[in-house]
Parts: C-alpha cells; sequence; structure tokens
C-alpha cells in the first residue's frame, strides 16, 4: 500500500472521506477542510501504517478524528462567541447556520425532515453517532464498524440500538 | 412535524446519494503538504534548538548559583544603603 501513490489513494477514496466528513460536520466547505487535512495526514503517516487493518479501516478512523475533533472546536468557537458577543440575533444565526447539513442530494421537499435527522444525529454522544454513521450512511457490517472503532461487534450492536433510541425519543421531543 | 415515521424517514436519510468531492481539492491538498514542508522545523533543529536552551539555562545556574549566598544577600542590602532597623530617621 506504500507503493500506492498519494493521487491514486485520494481518487479511490475521496468521496467516501468527503461524504463520511459531510454527515459529521453538516457544511460543505467544512467537509471540504476536513478531507484535506485527512489526506494530508495520510501523507504524513503513511510509512507508519503497519497492514494490521485495511486502509480504507485505517483511512475512516482518521477521517472520523479529524471530524470529531472540528465539532469539538466548533463548539468551542460557539462558547466564545456567546460570550462575546452583544447581539442575540447574531448567536441564533451562527447557531441555526451549523445544524443543517447542505447536502446536494437533499431535495427541498426533504430538506426539513433530513435537517431534523441530522440535528438528532449531532445530538448524540460520539460513539453512537459514529457507530450509527457508519451503519446508515456507509453501510458498513457491525464487524467492519467494530474493526473501525476498534472495539467487539456487540458493542457496536449496542451503540447502534441505542443511537436509534435516543434519536427517536430526540426527534420526538424537539422535532414534534 | 407530527405523524412522520422517524424510521422511515432516517431509512430515507440513509438513502441519500454520495456527494462528489469537489475537482480541486487534491490541488489543495498538495499546496497544504508543500507549506508545511516549508515550514516544519526538521528533528534535527528541533533538537539542536532544545538542546542549546538547556545548556544556556545551565550556564546561568552555575554562574548566578554561587552568588545566591547569605554574604551576597547583606551586600545587596547595604548597596541599596537600606536601614537594618525599622527607624525611618537615623
Amino acid at each position: 500500500m506504500r507503493d500506492q501513490s498519494l493521487e491514486e489513494i485520494y481518487h479511490l477514496y475521496k468521496n467516501r472521506v468527503y461524504n463520511l466528513a459531510l454527515h459529521y460536520v453538516g457544511q460543505t466547505e467544512d467537509a471540504e477542510e476536513i478531507t484535506q487535512d485527512v489526506f494530508v495526514a495520510i501523507h504524513q503517516s503513511i510509512e507508519s501504517f503497519k497492514n494490521d487493518s485495511t486502509l480504507y479501516t485505517w483511512i475512516c478512523r482518521i477521517t472520523i478524528n479529524k471530524s470529531l475533533d472540528f465539532i469539538k472546536s466548533r463548539k468551542r468557537k460557539k462558547r466564545w462567541a456567546v460570550m462575546t458577543s452583544l447581539f442575540q440575533g447574531e448567536i441564533q444565526t451562527w447557531k441555526e447556520h451549523f445544524l443543517e447539513l447542505q447536502h446536494p442530494g437533499i431535495e427541498m421537499e426533504q430538506k426539513e425532515t433530513m435537517n431534523a435527522i441530522y440535528r438528532g444525529i449531532h445530538s448524540l454522544p460520539e460513539q453512537q453517532k459514529t457507530a450509527l454513521l457508519l451503519s446508515k450512511i456507509e453501510g458498513r457490517s457491525q464487524q467492519e464498524i467494530a474493526e473501525i472503532m476498534e472495539t467487539t461487534s456487540k458493542a457496536v450492536e449496542s451503540l447502534i440500538q441505542r443511537a436509534k433510541k435516543n434519536l427517536f425519543h430526540w426527534l420526538e421531543q424537539n422535532e414534534g | 412535524m407530527k405523524n412522520i415515521s422517524w424510521n422511515k424517514e432516517l431509512a430515507n436519510f440513509s438513502a441519500l446519494p454520495n456527494a462528489d468531492a469537489p475537482a480541486f481539492l487534491f490541488t489543495r491538498i498538495e499546496q497544504k503538504i508543500a507549506t508545511r514542508k516549508a515550514s516544519t522545523f526538521t528533528p534535527a533543529i528541533s533538537w539542536a534548538m532544545t538542546s542549546a536552551l538547556i545548556m544556556w539555562f545551565a550556564i546561568q545556574l552555575y554562574i548566578i548559583a554561587p552568588k545566591l549566598t547569605p554574604t551576597s544577600k547583606a551586600n545587596w542590602v547595604e548597596s541599596y544603603q537600606l536601614l537594618p532597623d525599622n527607624q525611618l530617621y537615623p
């Protein structure tokens, strides 16, 4: 795999990385930023890749970590904006912007419900969010998800069940 | 949004077609890699700087430490012409 150039790896996995990042962060610009960071990280770390998992599993882990780090960074910026902003309107606009899913495949009539689902997934704890996204969006099997998350199939099954339960509960409470 | 089957909506969410990554992304990735290479300190430089800093601190301590004696403290007091008692006026 080290013989594959970065460009080859990029063309093989770019859409999967981009889509996974997009489902984490919701905004196309942010997903582009994360995708760039993922491939820069791959370039820096490819020599240390030990072949103890598939290349895709490894790339997936980097994408998930970069996406979660980005979300944490965004939350810190939001807290700072709340503290420093004097105008309630600005904060609200900022908050709403980042809780929408900018996906090109969403049709107008679906937008409201898809954003509701996205906000619900966004409210889940990190592990449940990751398991659900890998299962529903990536279509990975539980075994593959367990390998990516470095846990067991049973744990993944439990995470997905809890994620769905919490998601539907959140949607009932918040979206009617 | 009442009367919505969230299960069905979640299935629709899962069925969203994959978005294509923008065409120009690889160019930006290459630029980022080039920028990082140009600005990153090599390990050798980092070690050299760290060692130099540690040596500088060590030399400073070597020079200063012998001067921190009770005698030197008394000299310091004398040099500022501070009164040894609490009398403001002699």
